[in-house]
């Protein structure tokens, strides 16, 4: 299961858990969301571009 | 007609529609465990992601994250990114998972211990564990639905009996579709969670605030604090976030009702789709706090347990009562179908690993499929029972049972990871895990802010190590494409 290609599924998991202390802040806001709810926003929706680049690299499309 | 029977009248439909509509679409009755149970392996990707994000969004998403948004603030923003981190993981354990039960023949969740460790106590300890922990989730979704009931009923009647109708009609439902009608009452109880949801997240802010921005800016100027995570250990503060993301990430889909999910699947690839897929779903729960962040506003000082009446506040006052039947039946589906599938996933894992495998009780196929249907309804009334005698808030409960069956994640994934594992190690790691997680909760020792289910977690795995590596090694049965 540990491959090298498994890292860019690493990434949305620090930024939604590890990081979120360092972007706890309530400005600058986004679209009217408070900062650090758009982080967390922002890399929900990131994930599935880094599940898919996980794809690619094991070459599976 | 007067406002409760209008809103209680579309909620009977909607839900009595919704059974017989998924028990026509299911077709035959299901006559083998196999279909009953797992659906026949056959759900391709879309009615796939119907079942697994219908188990997903739950009575809790609808009430509780909003209620979260409502009485915490940014504490609720854990919900958005548990959920997130647990399709990530699940990318790559669902598809090993599937390629084991489909190889092996595997029903249950206990079914994968005991096929894995090559033993069967280890699958009755797992199955006892889940069943212990299932009637709490049930009984969870019984409390939304009171409370929705009872806000459809404006406050005129005891909703009680109505919420014991109700789960017993879905427990008779689940009793005679399986799987395979739970995953077609999702279809309709999603369609409404999504419609209602966009309403109150969207439509309430924007005829309060004139927009979904503007909304915010009020709150930001009202409640600043709230929006953002209390410092490091605190009560609910950075180090409580992130263990509780983590720990509820990587138990969402340890439960037994998910890895039926995950056996019903066509091919690995189906679970894959959905995984990659499924976060962007995520976004329905920001819509949630949306519409609890316009309550806190529009109705505001709802105190405790009463905060997860929010949103479903405001629609019962300034709303017609057509408006609140469609949202409460959404609410009362959204309680309802994860519930069967609960009921399903508890029953069949008694049904197989303790009175089968246990017991030697249940041998053949036949008795199988009829000992899980009996136990569908002993649970149901159990669940109900338990309830009637014990209510406690949406989500704390849920976060106990959710330390409990994060405690399954070690021997699971130890299972493709650390050969050297044994029955002996998994088993005294999840003893070791579920006691400190009920003793860390239950006593309310602060523990650096940390989540108590996370800390039991760590215990966990350094008793699954020290004890798997004191025991003889058992080669576990390999598989022919291997892990």
């Amino acid at each position: 299961m540990f491959r090298p290609a498994i890292l860019p599924a690493a990434v949305p998991i620090l930024a939604l858990t590890i990081a979120v202390p360092f972007v706890n802040r309530l400005a600058p806001s986004i679209f009217g969301l408070p900062f650090v709810l758009f982080w967390i926003v922002m890399w929900v929706l990131l994930t599935p571009a880094s599940l898919w680049l996980v794809g690619r690299l094991e070459h599976r499309w | 007609m007067s406002a409760p029977l209008v809103a209680l009248g579309i909620v009977a439909v909607i839900v009595l529609g919704t059974m017989l509509f998924a028990l026509a679409s299911a077709g035959r009755i299901a006559t083998d465990p196999q279909q009953y149970i797992v659906g026949g392996r056959s759900f391709g990707t879309l009615f796939l992601w119907l079942l697994l994000a219908g188990e997903v969004y739950t009575s809790f998403t609808f009430l509780g994250a909003a209620g979260w948004a409502y009485g915490r603030g940014a504490p609720a923003y854990y919900i958005l990114a548990y959920g997130t981190c647990g399709y990530v993981i699940g990318y790559f354990l669902l598809p090993a998972i599937w390629r084991v039960a489909e190889e092996r023949g595997l029903l249950t969740a206990p079914d994968f211990f005991v096929d894995r460790y090559g033993s069967r106590a280890l699958g009755v300890g797992v199955a006892l564990t889940q069943f212990v922990m299932i009637v709490p989730y049930v009984t969870l979704q019984l409390t939304g639905l009171q409370i929705l009931l009872t806000m459809a009923g404006y406050g005129t009647f005891d909703a009680t009996a109505a919420v014991g109708v109700a789960f017993l009609l879905m427990a008779l439902f689940v009793f005679t579709a399986g799987l395979r009608g739970t995953a077609w009452a999702s279809v309709v109880k999603d369609a409404l969670v999504l419609a209602a949801v966009t309403f109150a997240g969207i439509a309430i802010p924007m005829r309060f605030f004139s927009s979904v921005p503007a909304m915010l800016e009020h709150l930001r100027a009202a409640h600043p604090a709230m929006l953002t995570l209390a410092p490091g250990a605190a009560p609910s503060g950075t180090f409580w976030y992130v263990s509780t993301v983590l720990l509820t990430g990587i138990g969402f889909y340890m439960g037994p009702q998910s890895f039926a999910a995950v056996y019903s699947a066509r091919s690995a690839e189906a679970l894959r789709r959905n995984a990659i897929f499924l976060p962007l779903y995520q976004i329905v729960l920001l819509l949630v706090f949306f519409a609890g962040f316009s309550a806190l506003l529009i109705v505001p000082g709802l105190k405790g347990a009463a905060a997860d009446q929010s949103f479903l506040l405001v629609v019962q006052r300034f709303y017609p009562p057509w408006v609140m039947g469609l949202i409460a039946a959404a609410g009362a589906l959204a309680a309802l179908v994860p519930a069967s599938a609960l009921l399903l996933g508890a029953a069949s894992v008694i049904a197989k690993n303790v009175l089968g495998d246990g017991l030697n009780l249940v041998r053949t196929d036949r008795a199988r499929l009829i000992a899980t249907r009996a136990f569908v309804l002993v649970i149901a009334v159990l669940a109900l029972v338990f309830w009637l005698v014990e209510k406690q808030t949406l989500v704390g409960l849920l976060l106990i049972v959710y330390s409990g069956i994060t405690q399954f994640a070690p021997g699971v994934v130890c299972a493709f990871l650390w050969r050297r594992a044994t029955a002996w190690g998994v088993g005294a790691g999840l003893v070791a895990g579920l006691a400190a997680a009920v003793w860390l909760s239950v006593s309310a020792i602060p523990i650096a802010g940390l989540n108590a289910g996370f800390v039991a977690l760590m215990l966990n795995v350094v008793v699954l190590v020290a004890v798997s590596l004191a025991t003889p090694q058992r080669e576990p049965v390999a598989l022919r494409s291997g892990t």
